[in-house]
């Protein structure tokens, strides 16, 4: 199964993420937010890169992931870091705790400015043995 | 909200209605600007569904509004228009302002004949390209300590003048003389703040961009003459926003204002649509942040035509001032004003939402400065980087949308299908045969930026000219772009 998949948007990202639970999920739209955002350059020290623990809570989950996705587009533009690894510890409904890792964006072609994560149609559903989530992010 | 068979009625050859009958949930019915050829665009995505959705906000006056240039966006439609009566619980909406607050277009004139300066034009452009950041992850030309970034969001273009970037009729010349009064810092995120204190004097990227113009046709002798255009002149036009800044104040209180949907009882179809009455503690903290978020764009814009006239400094060895780089005009597009407009025979204060609209307000409104009281005020109309912007003015006749008019050509193509689509060398000739110079941070955003992704903004133009929203006064064509 494949962890997410861009589709049309005339004027914005749009991209289909899948999970075979909600923690592959949410780290896999994490991973598919910055597959957006940047392309690794040759040279990256895996050293060089730096570890954040992420806390949230949220009313539901189409708000958690909302959250999640819109702290990590924060933390990545405060840090100047591209986060490429993401572990979710405890997830539920309305709170999430996770650690992610990122280096400096010096070792990245940087290809799309994501303004923010929006909520347009987000809705996180269950389909047969999997997850899947559509989120359109403004560029 | 899936809405099937939204029901079109055409009034004239640039008016649709959608009537308030249509759906239980609509205060007012929806009003589309465009002919017959740009509705087969607009009916290709759900803007229409997006136009029924506004018509729910409580407090909506008149009708739910779309410009010829409308597509679908988060909440509104992008070239979404709608005013709401704060007296009666109207609300506000993040989602009728945009993620990029005070996105907006600022236009210069020279006092060159492009003929005079053609052989100069690539070292223009290759400075301009060094002087002004673009691109993602750029930095503008200062950090800004956390005082100076709140006043920058209190005063707007007039902090930029004051450091010594720009002179006091630059202002004059700027929406809101460069900074929304009432603005809020306090009601502002550390979050905005950190986002924003590295990014003053930066373009950005996507479809924000820097361009030398030429003045190809002049449709009003009279208004140009007053404005000091002329055929054959060499023009500027930067289109940028709030940055970072902006993008996080919006998304601060899209989450915020999602709480206030049950708090104050409103229902909305789509929750990008969230919303607080204006006068409630929400809907003022978000206004005032909006506005702080808005004079950091009127200071971007500011600080960011100060580099322009000093690339044409470095080129021409010629002070600005000698070269005549004066202010036509800076719009916002992307904003929500109160504003007195009159409904129902009685001027009223409304909380007047343009989302990808431009206000263009006519001769004689007395939020104009004094130059601009005989002619209205100037709307600039960006297009693609391969063809034509417009300028246009502000007439009486647009009092039925508020004063609001289109703010350019709006996309037709996703970026995916770009990418699949056109090729970068392809792009280059195309210009080339322009006669136009490029320089860009990112091969991806060219391609992106294409012109064939966009409308055709002369037929949009041509729409707003028609329904009466404004009134051509000259069309220029590239020469030099810029892009991030």
């Amino acid at each position: 199964m494949k962890a997410y998949e861009f589709i049309e948007h005339t004027a914005d990202a749009a991209v289909r993420v899948y999970g075979r639970d909600l923690r592959f999920l949410f780290q896999n739209a994490a991973a598919a937010m910055f597959k957006l955002m940047a392309k690794p350059q040759s040279g990256i020290l895996k050293s060089s890169s730096r570890k954040f623990k992420i806390e949230l809570f949220a009313a539901n989950q189409e708000e958690l992931m909302i959250r999640w996705l819109s702290e990590l587009l924060y933390l990545s533009e405060s840090k100047k870091i591209i986060l490429t690894e993401f572990e979710i510890g405890d997830l539920s409904s309305e709170s999430l705790r996770a650690g992610v890792r990122g280096t400096s964006r010096q070792y990245f072609h940087l290809t799309t400015e994501i303004k923010a994560v929006t909520y347009h149609k987000l809705k996180i559903q269950k389909e047969n043995n999997y997850y899947a989530v559509q989120i359109i992010f403004d560029v | 909200m899936e809405i099937p068979n939204i029901p079109l009625q055409q009034l004239d050859p640039c008016r649709y209605q959608i009537p308030a009958s249509h759906h239980p949930g609509m205060r007012v019915p929806g009003r589309i600007y465009a002919n017959e050829k740009l509705l087969k665009d607009i009916l290709n995505d759900k803007a229409l569904e997006q136009v029924v959705n506004v018509a729910f906000l409580p407090g909506i006056v008149g009708q739910s509004m779309a410009m010829p240039d409308m597509h679908w966006g988060y909440g509104f439609p992008i070239g979404g228009v709608a005013a709401t009566d704060p007296r009666v619980g109207g609300v506000i909406s993040p989602g009728g302002v945009g993620f990029d607050i005070n996105c907006g277009v600022r236009f210069l004139r020279t006092n060159f004949q492009f003929k005079e300066m053609a052989e100069y034009l690539r070292d223009l452009v290759a400075v301009l390209f060094d002087h002004v950041p673009s691109g993602m992850g750029s930095k503008g030309g200062w950090r800004l300590s956390l005082p100076d970034i709140k006043q920058v969001l209190a005063k707007g273009a007039k902090w930029v003048v004051d450091q010594g970037y720009g002179i006091s009729s630059d202002l004059e010349a700027t929406e809101d003389y460069g900074a929304i009064s009432q603005a809020d810092p306090q009601a502002v995120s550390e979050r905005a703040y950190e986002r924003g204190r590295s990014q003053l004097g930066t373009l950005g990227s996507g479809n924000h961009f820097l361009e030398v113009q030429v003045v190809d046709e002049i449709f009003d002798a009279q208004v140009a003459e007053e404005l000091g255009l002329f055929k054959g002149q060499v023009t500027v036009m930067i289109h940028c926003g709030s940055r970072g800044l902006g993008y996080q104040v919006c998304d601060d209180y899209c989450h915020r204002m999602g709480k206030c949907l049950e708090k104050y009882h409103i229902h909305v179809p789509d929750r990008q649509l969230a919303c607080a009455p204006v006068e409630s503690p929400e809907g003022q903290e978000y206004l005032g942040a909006m506005r702080g978020a808005a004079n950091y764009a009127f200071a971007n814009r500011q600080y960011i035509m100060h580099q322009v006239r000093k690339s044409f400094e470095k080129i021409f060895k010629k002070t600005w001032e000698t070269m005549d780089l004066n202010l036509i005009y800076d719009v916002a597009h992307n904003i929500a004003k109160i504003e007195n407009h009159k409904v129902d025979g009685r001027q009223r204060p409304l909380c007047v939402h343009r989302k990808g609209a431009t206000r263009a307000f006519p001769p004689g409104h007395p939020e104009l400065a004094a130059r601009y009281q005989k002619i209205g005020q100037p709307v600039i109309i960006p297009g693609d980087m391969g063809r034509y912007s417009y300028l246009l003015i502000g007439v009486e006749s647009a009092a039925e949308t508020f004063y609001s008019c289109c703010h350019g050509a709006g996309r037709v193509m996703s970026r995916s299908k770009a990418a699949k689509t056109f090729k970068m060398k392809d792009i280059l000739k195309d210009l080339e045969d322009k006669g136009i110079v490029i320089q860009a941070q990112s091969k991806a955003t060219v391609i992106e930026e294409a012109s064939g992704v966009y409308k055709d903004v002369s037929e949009v133009v041509e729409v707003v000219a028609q329904a009466g929203l404004s009134k051509k006064v000259c069309r220029m064509r590239p020469v030099g772009v810029v892009k991030g």
